[in-house]
Parts: structure tokens; C-alpha cells; sequence
């Protein structure tokens, strides 16, 4: 009985954890999210900084991963469809998978591993090491001066590099079809444009639904995976393990809201 | 005379550790209160309570008459503007360069103009010899100077109230002793060489020479407003292990010191009556024996 409370008291106090800590992520959001238009200029140079960390530096990987998911999706998909008959439909396929879903999320997977694991690291050890405190002390805000333009910078390369991710993907897919399946490419590109077409009778007009879709997800993604990061580095306590268990709530805690999250975006999106 | 800091009764407690039980003191402007104590007594604890960065679980802390627990974010903002804290590790911000570290609370905190903050931060830097390492990071530099430079921040900001953490902890002697120095001189003491000098009547050795380590006289810093025995005072917390240090500022006038032990501040007073006290653990501080082998406690 001892040992039944025991486990339903840790299993409490861990519930209560994530709520305190989702509480905490979502007020640092709107913390950051109301200094984005007052402090803008003072924090320009940050924010530029940070662009270039969370747009130039993830490039290589993925431009590797888009291009490779495209040929996976080409090989695994044109295989099955070529029985039927149906190679060339492989082109709409990569097309609608790649901008609606799987770039986003796997922009956001990458992202969330390289740049959102570093944003919990570097706050989490100012944290332990008594320079939030520092900041604070100052009357500097450390939401204002260290989080808003993280989470501006990821907001704004996340579409970036998930748009770059498609493209790759579409050309590693066009590889695959070219030389696996023999599909011309004249026809796998005129294919992939159609598929992208704008639906005057969808909800984004003129717009092709596919490409915007994709980058609002994009955006949301990485408002997400910044700003849970930083929330976790914020919180972070207790010297170096303190930085790891932070650094692993945050990748933890992304993965999960990103998967729940795109699913929902989907649902309204395309329901 | 309103206090300029006041510690009323606070309680404070993380999780089954009671760190203050009780913990009451009182400072005027000018002031200089010394902690002793033993590691994790808490003595951090307070001083983070003179902050805001933790509140009292119980009893009041007011710093130049605002409670620190029932302030606004404004009227708190308004009690750090007049408090600098240094560190125990310096606290720089590890990305920045020391000229940055150093610029932060003036560029940030204060929205001092951009034009100030230069010849500001210039002159804080030569004046603790900072001026060639001012484009390194903190990763780069010794030690000893991360802790100059971290009392370079302080310097810059001319404060009223200054809460030194463990200032000369984990530094060598002779680096120890130079921050020693730099504290007594922003205390507003006279330095021990100059002291020491002066009582000769001789001029002190180049070793010796304060010049040598000391903050320049210079327009605007602290050091400026004329020699020490004029010299305007702030009001400090000094938490340190230093004894030295610790009977240099203690001694002085307006010196105050005391042990925390058990949560509370034992023996508060002027430096010779803290000599004199019977009590073990301070005992065991100046003698520099165990506590246990010091003698029953003195009966309150």
C-alpha cells in the first residue's frame, strides 16, 4: 500500500511538473511576444546573430535530410505504385507529402535537435551559473534580452529552410524517378507543379493551400520548439546535470508538441 | 534615520531545509555589515533576499523602505538601480566580451546614453587595469581577472549599496589580496599599504603601492570622490571567509560583523565585541579550530 502511494505521489508531483513547466513556456511566449515591437531595434544585433544560428548553421543538414527524404518517399511510394501502373502519380504524391507535412516536420525535428537542444544549453548554463540572476539584478530582463530574439529568429528561418527542404526533397525525389523508375523528368516536374497548383475554391484563394500550409506550420513549429527551449533553459537548476535534464526536456517536450500540434494544423487545414 | 537595509524575522526554506530562521539585521547608510559562516549556512540565501531573486517565506525585507515583497515590478526595478551585487563566480555573460560585461547594466539597466557609456566604461576599465583584455571573453581571461571584471560592473554603476558574495573566494592570495584592496577602496577605507604608509610616515614599496592595483582616481568613479577618509561610503553586505578582509571592513567605522549560524546572524555587532564572543563556531572562525573542541556555547 506504502509503495502504491509512493508511486501514485511521484507520478502526481511529476504531472504537476508539466504543467508548471507548460504554464512557464507559454507565459515566457507571451512575455517575448509583447517585447518583439518595443525593443526590436535595441535588440537588432542579437537577433541578427541568431538568424544566422538558426538559418545558416542547420543548412547542410537539412538540405541532406530534405533531399534524402524526398528519395526515400520516391523509392518506397514509385515502387508500390509502378505495380499498378501508376508510376507518374509518384510526381502529386511528393509534391502534396513533402510541402504539407514532411518537410515541415522534419525541418522542425532538425531544428529542434540542432538549434533548440543549444538554446536550452546556453540559457540553462547562464542559469546555473548565476548570470540570469546577474541579469536580473541589473533590472535587465532576461526574456526580453535573450529569449524574444531566439524565438523571433527560429519564427523566421523555420519556413525558410523547411521551403528549401521541400525544394531539395522534390529534386532527390525527381534522382530517384529519373533513374529507379524512369520517369522523365519533364513530366515529374510539369507533375509536382500541378500538384502545387492553387484550388481557387480553397480556403487560401489563390494561394497554392500546399505551400502555405506548409509555411504557417513551419512558423508555429518553430515559435514552439524556441520558445519551449528557452522555457526549459530558464528553468534549468543544479549545475551541469541541471543543463542536461533541461536540454532533455526541451527536445523531449518539442518532439511531443510538434507531432500533436501538426496533427491538429492538418485537421483545420485540411479536414 | 530610515534604514537603508532591514531584515525582519525572515524564514526561508527549500523544500525540508530551514536556511533562515529568523534572520533580523539592521544597516544605515554608510554601513558595512560582514557575514561569516560556515559553507551552505545560507549566507547567499540572504543577500539574494536584498535582491528580490528569492522572497522570505516569512518576516520582511526592506531595502531603502520598500518591502521587497509587496513592491511592484517598477519600485523593484527602482531598489536594484541603487544595488549592485557581485557574484561569488563573477557572473559575467560568457558570450559577451568584458567590455560588453562591463557596458551591460549601464546600456541595458540605466538606458544610458550610447556616448556615456563609452568614457564610462573606459575609465572603469583602466582604472582596475582591464583596458587590454577589454575585447576577450570571460573564457579567455584568468580568474582573477573575471573577478575584476565583474567588479568593474559594479564600479561602473555607482551604487549606493553594494552585496559582495564571497569576493575573494577560490583566488590566490595575492589575487585575493588585490580584490581585497579594490573592495576596501570602494568602501571608501584607506587601503592597509596606504594605512601602513601613512603611519610610517614612509612611501610605500612598489609591491606595496596601491597605484599599482587600486581604481585611478578618476572623474565620476567612485575612487573619485576624494582620498578615504572623506569619502563617501556605501552602505555593504559583505559575505565572506576572508578574515582579513573581514576585520579590515568590519573594523572600520561604521563596521559591523557577524556569524551565520543556524539560520540566523550570531554575535551581530561592532568587530570587538565579535572578538571577544565566547561562542564555539566563532571561536572556531578566529582560532581556526573545530567547533566542537571551542567549549560549550556561551548561555543566552
Amino acid at each position: 500500500m506504502a509503495a502504491l502511494i509512493e508511486a501514485l505521489e511521484r507520478r502526481g508531483r511529476a504531472v504537476r511538473e508539466t504543467l508548471l513547466a507548460a504554464g512557464f513556456a507559454v507565459s515566457v511566449l507571451l512575455r517575448a511576444a509583447l517585447r518583439v515591437v518595443p525593443d526590436f531595434r535595441r535588440r537588432w544585433g542579437f537577433i541578427r546573430e541568431q538568424l544566422v544560428v538558426c538559418g545558416v548553421e542547420p543548412l547542410p543538414v537539412v538540405a541532406v535530410v530534405g533531399t534524402f527524404t524526398g528519395m526515400i518517399l520516391a523509392l518506397q511510394v514509385g515502387v508500390e505504385l509502378a505495380v499498378y501502373g501508376q508510376a507518374e502519380r509518384i510526381s502529386d504524391i511528393i509534391g502534396v507529402v513533402l510541402f504539407r507535412e514532411m518537410g515541415p516536420f522534419m525541418t522542425a525535428m532538425i531544428l529542434t535537435a540542432s538549434v533548440g537542444s543549444a538554446m536550452a544549453a546556453e540559457i540553462g548554463t547562464m542559469a546555473v551559473s548565476e548570470e540570469l540572476d546577474a541579469l536580473e539584478v541589473m533590472s535587465i530582463d532576461p526574456v526580453s534580452f535573450l529569449v524574444m530574439p531566439r524565438i523571433l529568429a527560429l519564427a523566421v528561418m523555420a519556413p525558410l529552410l523547411t521551403f528549401l527542404g521541400d525544394v531539395l526533397g522534390v529534386l532527390g525525389g525527381a534522382i530517384v524517378c529519373r533513374t529507379q523508375l524512369d520517369i522523365p523528368a519533364d513530366v515529374y516536374f510539369r507533375n509536382v507543379i500541378e500538384s502545387l497548383r492553387a484550388d481557387p475554391d480553397s480556403r487560401f484563394g489563390l494561394l497554392p493551400e500546399e505551400l502555405w500550409s506548409g509555411t504557417i506550420k513551419a512558423f508555429v513549429f518553430g515559435v514552439i520548439v524556441a520558445s519551449v527551449s528557452c522555457a526549459s533553459g530558464l528553468r534549468a537548476t543544479g549545475g551541469a546535470i541541471g543543463v542536461g535534464r533541461a536540454v532533455r526536456r526541451a527536445v523531449v517536450a518539442s518532439f511531443l508538441l510538434l507531432i500533436i500540434t501538426g496533427y491538429y494544423m492538418s485537421w483545420a487545414f485540411f479536414r | 534615520m530610515t534604514a537603508v537595509l532591514e531584515m525582519q524575522d525572515v524564514h526561508k526554506s527549500f523544500g525540508s531545509k530551514h536556511v533562515l530562521r529568523g534572520l533580523s539585521f539592521s544597516l544605515d547608510e554608510g554601513q558595512t555589515l560582514v557575514i561569516l559562516g560556515q559553507s551552505g549556512s545560507g549566507k547567499s540565501v540572504t543577500l539574494k533576499h536584498l535582491v528580490g531573486l528569492l522572497a522570505a517565506d516569512r518576516g520582511r525585507v526592506l531595502v531603502k523602505g520598500v518591502d521587497m515583497a509587496s513592491a511592484d515590478r517598477e519600485q523593484i526595478a527602482g531598489v536594484r538601480r541603487q544595488v549592485a551585487y557581485l557574484f561569488q563566480s563573477g557572473a559575467l555573460v560568457n558570450w559577451m566580451t568584458v567590455r560588453e560585461n562591463v557596458a551591460l547594466p549601464l546600456v541595458e539597466g540605466r538606458r544610458v546614453p550610447a556616448g556615456e557609456v563609452r568614457g564610462k566604461v573606459d575609465e572603469a576599465l583602466a582604472s582596475l587595469e582591464l583596458t587590454e583584455a577589454a575585447e576577450q571573453l570571460p573564457e579567455q581571461i584568468s580568474g582573477g581577472m573575471r573577478k575584476r571584471a565583474a567588479l568593474c560592473r559594479v564600479l561602473v554603476q555607482d551604487p549606493a549599496v553594494v552585496l559582495y558574495d564571497e569576493p575573494t573566494g577560490g583566488l590566490d592570495p595575492i589575487l585575493g589580496r588585490t580584490v581585497a584592496d579594490l573592495i576596501l577602496q570602494m568602501q571608501g577605507h584607506e587601503e592597509p599599504a596606504r594605512r601602513d604608509a601613512r603611519k610610517a610616515g614612509a612611501t610605500p614599496g612598489p609591491r606595496e603601492r596601491p597605484e599599482a592595483h587600486a581604481p585611478k582616481d578618476t572623474r565620476g568613479s567612485p575612487a573619485s570622490r576624494g582620498p578615504p577618509g572623506d569619502a563617501v561610503r556605501r552602505t555593504a553586505v559583505v559575505v565572506t571567509h576572508d578574515l582579513e578582509l573581514a576585520f579590515e571592513l568590519a573594523g572600520a567605522e561604521g563596521g559591523l560583523i557577524a556569524l551565520h549560524n543556524e539560520g540566523q546572524l550570531t554575535e551581530l555587532g561592532p568587530l570587538q565585541d565579535f572578538r571577544r564572543s565566547k561562542h564555539p563556531v566563532i571561536r572556531a572562525f578566529l582560532d581556526g579550530v573545530r567547533a566542537g573542541e571551542a567549549g560549550p556555547p556561551p548561555s543566552r
